[in-house]
């Protein structure tokens, strides 16, 4: 019994103590590539590469579920609205949920799967074959000529897919509602713009994407940096990435909204 | 890729970005009085 409760604490310890660990090695790894950020941005066209890698490839997953998730919310709001005899306020519906919750976090949840699964890979493996310890022998900084540039790729992607995957959407609701169903057209523009707050919806929704777009890269760079050099450990840090992410999204989608919406 | 195709994919997605956000600025939100 003694036995038991002594191994149970001290793997909870252990496990602690890992945690810990793991928290101020991913501080370091943060603060060494905002420290080496300088290179990658002087020499922008590797942050390029990486805008390409991590932004315009993401786009059509982004594009084809925005419309999707817009076309589904246009179908539900109607006929839930429809009820109460307001269907006209689909469109305010639609935008609000677009512009302050799914837009950011569905496509931080894309772009962590799509993007930041790539990311952890390439740099797993590159740690594996040995490319950064061979780019460290030549006196080249790996943080400074792979890592910070997929930073910066990552994080400044991120708010241009959310506010492009927000407007699918709501292409989307406009042509479930207006176009096939038949509502308004003046109703459905009209409704949502006397509705929807350039600051407290738009703003707000655009500053959670920018915090998601930073945590979603800054861990899936970390998860591969930090990935054992076997194709195991590489697979594993893959499958953290996502799993991380989606939490860490949704986590802080709660904080911001409890600050920016309820005035906590 | 060729870099000039790069480039211009790259100005295309940045582009498409800051444009989704006008039309979030100025045709779904209105300025709060």
């Amino acid at each position: 019994m003694l036995n038991t409760l002594s191994h149970g604490l001290r793997l909870v310890g252990r496990r602690s103590i890992n945690a810990v660990w793991r928290m101020g090695s991913a501080a370091r790894f943060m603060g060494l590539v905002l420290l080496r950020s300088g290179p990658s941005l002087r020499r922008f066209h590797l942050t390029i590469d990486e805008l390409h890698f991590a932004g315009v490839l993401s786009l059509i997953i982004i594009i084809v579920s925005g419309l999707f998730v817009g076309l589904v919310l246009g179908l539900q709001g109607y006929e839930t609205l429809k009820r109460y005899g307001s269907a006209e306020a689909v469109g305010t519906l639609v935008a609000l949920a677009l512009v302050r919750e799914l837009g950011p976090v569905v496509a931080a949840l894309l772009f962590a799967s799509r993007a930041g699964s790539a990311m952890t890979a390439e740099l797993g493996i590159m740690k594996s074959t040995e490319q950064l310890s061979a780019m460290e022998m030549m006196a080249v900084d790996p943080f400074a000529r792979v890592i910070s540039p997929m930073f910066w790729g990552g994080f400044l992607s991120m708010p241009l897919l959310a506010a492009i995957f927000s407007v699918m959407g709501i292409f989307g609701g406009y042509l479930i509602t207006v176009v096939i169903i038949g509502v308004d057209s003046g109703a459905f523009w009209s409704q949502m713009q006397s509705s929807v707050d350039l600051r407290n919806d738009i703003m707000n929704g655009v500053i959670k994407s920018v915090v998601f777009g930073a945590a979603v890269t800054a861990i899936a760079l970390f998860e591969g940096y930090d990935a054992p050099p076997t194709a195991e450990g590489v697979s594993h840090a893959v499958t953290r990435t996502v799993v991380t992410s989606a939490l860490a999204v949704l986590a802080l989608d709660f904080v911001l909204t409890a600050f920016m919406f309820t005035g906590v | 890729m060729q870099r000039t195709t790069l480039d211009l994919w790259v100005g295309i997605f940045v582009t498409a970005g800051v444009a989704a956000l006008f039309v979030l600025a100025l045709k779904v939100g209105t300025q709060a009085a």
